[in-house]
């Protein structure tokens, strides 16, 4: 039951993270910071990575997802520390603001995934979505890279 | 049981929160891409690989198995992408994902494979594509292209 409650909360704060850790939005849910804002893109993103729900399901350090019941990816929601290999910034900027709204069964007469990662766009804006892309980026196992 | 119940309730979790309210700005886009898709996956399933050298065709048996546990061969074997950049990132996003089965010296098969048959079957795009390259990526492609398509020829 752990994953169900972590499920639900992250449900919670990746839909509404505008409502919950910050400031009330102006207008489609855009997330504002109330406190001094971080120099550092990567510290931002890390701290959006923590609020905007997406540790809920992709794990605190973003190393391992929590189960998504009969999905492809092994029954898990899929890690994000090697998207700097699979991804050029704009394409994984592009991937949050679109999300990922269709989840491929592992079961074709199993049941549909509960768990799909949420459009982004217009709740993050663009020095957001810049920080939060450094942020995963910067997860990158340092020497695991595989050279083609 | 338990599991079903457990499902029905992440599914109302889900429609009940505002996840519902940001669907609707994703289908649109999500309906682009699915149309892209299929109108690859519409396209021939098969490569004929009859005059490649033979470590390609080798490989090409490796892409045939490995990728189509999850989609249809028809489309990467249609889509657009060409260039060895395009195809590193694509084999590698597939690689990472639980449950793909692609270890690395298969990823690394399936990339020669692509890159091989994209600069000799969609030539075409592939020159294309390397005149709107910068200079850096233009030298990085046709170095790549060169090394993979020496190796299996034995040079």
């Amino acid at each position: 039951m752990r994953w169900l409650l972590a499920t639900c909360v992250a449900t919670l704060l990746g839909a509404g993270c505008g409502q919950t850790e910050y400031a009330p939005a102006p207008s489609k849910g855009r997330i504002q910071h109330t406190a001094k804002p971080l120099a550092d893109p990567v510290q931002l993103g890390q701290q959006l990575f923590a609020r905007c729900g997406c540790a809920m399901c992709h794990g605190p350090d973003g190393k391992s997802g929590i189960e998504n019941l009969n999905a492809k990816t092994n029954e898990k929601v899929p890690p994000v520390i090697y998207v700097a290999e699979g991804y050029k910034p704009d394409e994984l900027k592009q991937f949050i603001r679109r999300g990922q709204p269709n989840i491929d069964k592992m079961r074709a007469d199993g049941p549909i995934p509960p768990l799909r990662m949420p459009s982004y766009a217009g709740w993050l804006t663009d020095a957001q979505l810049d920080a939060l892309q450094k942020y995963l980026f910067s997860l990158h196992p340092v020497g695991e890279e595989e050279k083609f | 049981m338990k599991r079903q119940t457990i499902t029905a309730i992440i599914a109302a979790a889900l429609a009940l929160t505002g996840a519902s309210a940001v669907r609707a700005a994703d289908e649109p886009l999500d309906a682009e891409t699915k149309a892209r898709v299929e109108k690859f996956e519409k396209g021939a399933a098969t490569v004929d690989v009859s005059k490649y050298p033979d470590g390609i065709k080798d490989n090409y048996q490796v892409f045939s198995e490995k990728c189509t546990q999850c989609h249809k061969l028809s489309r990467p074997i249609n889509c657009d992408y060409v260039l060895p950049a395009e195809w590193e990132r694509y084999v590698k996003r597939m690689m990472h994902k639980p449950g793909s089965g692609i270890n690395a010296t298969e990823g690394k098969k399936i990339f020669d494979f692509l890159v091989y048959d994209s600069s000799v079957r969609k030539k075409a795009l592939f020159d294309e594509k390397l005149a709107k390259a910068t200079p850096e990526e233009k030298k990085a492609a046709e170095d790549k292209v060169k090394e993979i398509t020496d190796k299996y020829a034995g040079k």
